[in-house]
């Protein structure tokens, strides 16, 4: 992914690894709707469902095989795109990453069947939960990379500065979130949602008695909060500090800020409304979008602020 | 701050939550049936040593809290063929009684004989998108019978913490699968993941002494002559246990009286 020649525009392409992330942004919502219902049983089999293809869609069924639908309908997508970049994506190793993106997606329809067909085993659903996010920043990083803006390099927004620079500040902030979207899955997937029910403190106090495990795992997503946190704000302050004539860099560093006090809000009134479906729902995809936003940011980071003197493309 | 929670803390700052998942089991219910465990292979328990018997009512105390109408929406059928069900959580006769509260002998029987099991299945059926009978009780490894009476698609999803989950669709009305329980365990819920309002519950005894109120809010137990810790056991409103001694050809009575807690 060194400097080449700037790679001819595809825009079709581009439009296309768009739509496929918006997409999978609504299967991801889809997804946590199954969980927020409860229906991750409601359809016993798998692949098919009920021994068909198209079971009436009343009460769960509607949302898990509701889910199966969309979840087909985005490996559909994802195999297309595969293809395309294979006939005419010059760079190898775009055309790597979308092979790379339909092997997740292929993967995770078969995470999915083994959680239905063994009852929900906690680390399955979490592994399943966890490769959507995953196959979720391999599509977004695609839409990236096959952006004619892209494609033509990015400008150099200067050195290096800093420690930890602006790239890797980015990237541990993916990290973060990515941490923090495991800690969310464990704790929906053990049934920890409630597991302290008040909020902003927890049993009355800061520190909450560690008694049963959901306990634990429920703190411990509410601690990543304040480092996920923590690190944003960071990110943001690096950002508008040194980078405020780059909007490449600003505008995703503050829609991050802003879909992370959304998140907050999301949380808080999670809890609130006893885990209300839709509030529960929008909490987990918009986790996933804070996490693309992130992995966006930090790999369009890397490219502007190249280590050592500057360079012209990106492609 | 203690070391239970200073250990907890450090454990949530560390984000080490991965690896303690388990418990969150949203169903799991207290312990009550009888003494769980591999059946028993000893003498065979004959029938005809049940010459005593224990008799009582299950009373309920103070006005019973008013069951809420179930919302059926999400399925048009059961919207039709269930309209006007309530939950069934709380049912009292007109004459005071609680219906479907499990009863059962904790103690006091042989547990060196091998009870076998009936021949005969219990059956749960669906029927109005609602599980009959709510509340039943059944041996290890007796055969259980999920009929779908329903023209709508349901699972039955089986909770226990011993033995091995159950989850089975039945997608055709008139469908009947049969399975069953090979481990003894106290209570636990029978559930359908398409229509969530659909619950029952269900312990397996090694053991054949058992019943539930049923819809009388009485129950008759046949027993050998001896001395027994007998169990109540109600979905909302937990166990109570109580101690008899009968002997041959009597029947002794113990009644259970259940009430709603204050608020």
């Amino acid at each position: 992914m060194g400097p080449t020649a700037p790679a001819p525009d595809n825009v079709g392409l581009h439009r296309f690894a768009v739509f496929t992330a918006l997409a999978t942004t609504f299967l991801i919502f889809a997804g946590g709707l199954v969980t927020s219902t409860g229906s991750g049983l409601a359809v016993p089999d798998w692949p098919l469902s009920y021994g068909m293809f198209f079971p009436p869609m009343v009460g769960g069924v509607f949302y898990e095989h509701g889910h199966r639908l969309v979840a087909a309908f985005v490996g559909i997508l994802t195999c297309v795109l595969a293809v395309w970049a294979a006939l005419k994506e010059e760079r190898p190793w775009v055309r790597w990453l979308s092979i790379g993106a339909l092997l997740a997606v292929i993967s995770q329809a078969i995470l999915g069947g083994i959680t239905v067909r063994y009852l929900l085993p906690t680390p399955v659903s979490v592994s399943h939960a966890m490769l959507a996010q995953t196959f979720y920043c391999v599509i977004v990083s695609l839409a990236l990379f096959t952006s004619p803006d892209w494609k033509r390099g990015l400008p150099v927004a200067g050195p290096r500065a800093g420690a930890p620079s602006l790239p890797w500040l980015c990237a541990v902030m993916s990290g973060a979130v990515y941490l923090q979207l495991l800690l969310g899955a464990l704790m929906r997937h053990t049934g920890s949602g409630l597991a302290i029910p008040d909020f902003p403190l927890a049993f009355g106090r800061f520190i909450p008695d560690f008694d049963a495990s959901g306990v634990s795992i429920h703190y411990a997503h509410r601690v990543g909060a304040v480092a996920v946190t923590g690190i944003v704000v960071w990110t943001l302050v690096r950002v508008l500090s040194g980078y405020r004539r780059h909007p490449r860099l600003v505008r995703p560093a503050v829609l991050i800020a802003a879909l992370l006090s959304v998140q907050l809000t999301l949380g808080a009134f999670t809890v609130w409304s006893a885990k209300a479906v839709m509030i529960t729902t929008f909490h987990v995809a918009n986790g996933a979008v804070i996490l693309g936003a992130s992995v966006f940011l930090t790999i369009r980071s890397f490219a502007m602020l190249p280590p050592g003197s500057a360079r012209r493309g990106t492609a | 701050m203690n070391s239970k929670r200073a250990l907890g803390l450090a454990f949530a700052l560390t984000l080490a939550a991965a690896g303690c998942g388990g418990g969150g089991d949203e169903f799991s219910l207290p312990d009550g049936a009888g003494s769980g465990g591999a059946a028993p292979t000893g003498p065979a328990y004959d029938p005809a040593t049940a010459t005593a018997g224990i008799s009582g009512s299950i009373l309920f105390e103070g006005d019973a809290p008013e069951m809420s109408l179930i919302q059926m929406s999400a399925d048009p059928y059961c919207l039709d063929a269930g309209a006007g069900t309530r939950t069934e959580e709380v049912l009292v006769t007109d004459d005071g009684k609680l219906r479907n509260t499990m009863i059962f002998i904790r103690s006091g029987h042989d547990t060196g004989l091998f009870y076998a099991p009936p021949a005969e299945p219990v059956v749960l059926d669906q029927q109005g998108c609602r599980y009959i009978p709510h509340v039943f009780t059944m041996m290890m490894n007796q055969d259980i019978t999920f009929r779908n009476s329903d023209d709508t698609l349901h699972n039955i999803h089986a909770f226990p913490m011993e033995n091995m989950q159950i989850n089975v669709g039945q997608a055709v009305q008139g469908m009947e699968n049969t399975d069953s329980f090979t481990i003894a365990e106290g209570p636990f819920a029978i559930r359908c993941d398409v229509h969530r309002w659909m619950n029952s519950f269900t312990a397996v005894f090694d053991h054949p002494f058992h019943t539930t109120s049923g819809d009388t809010g009485d129950y008759t137990i046949s027993v050998p002559p001896g001395t027994y810790e007998v169990v109540a056991w109600h979905e909302r409103y937990g166990e109570m246990t109580g101690s008899v001694t009968v002997a041959a050809g009597e029947t002794a009575e113990l009644s259970f009286t259940y009430s709603e807690p204050a608020a």
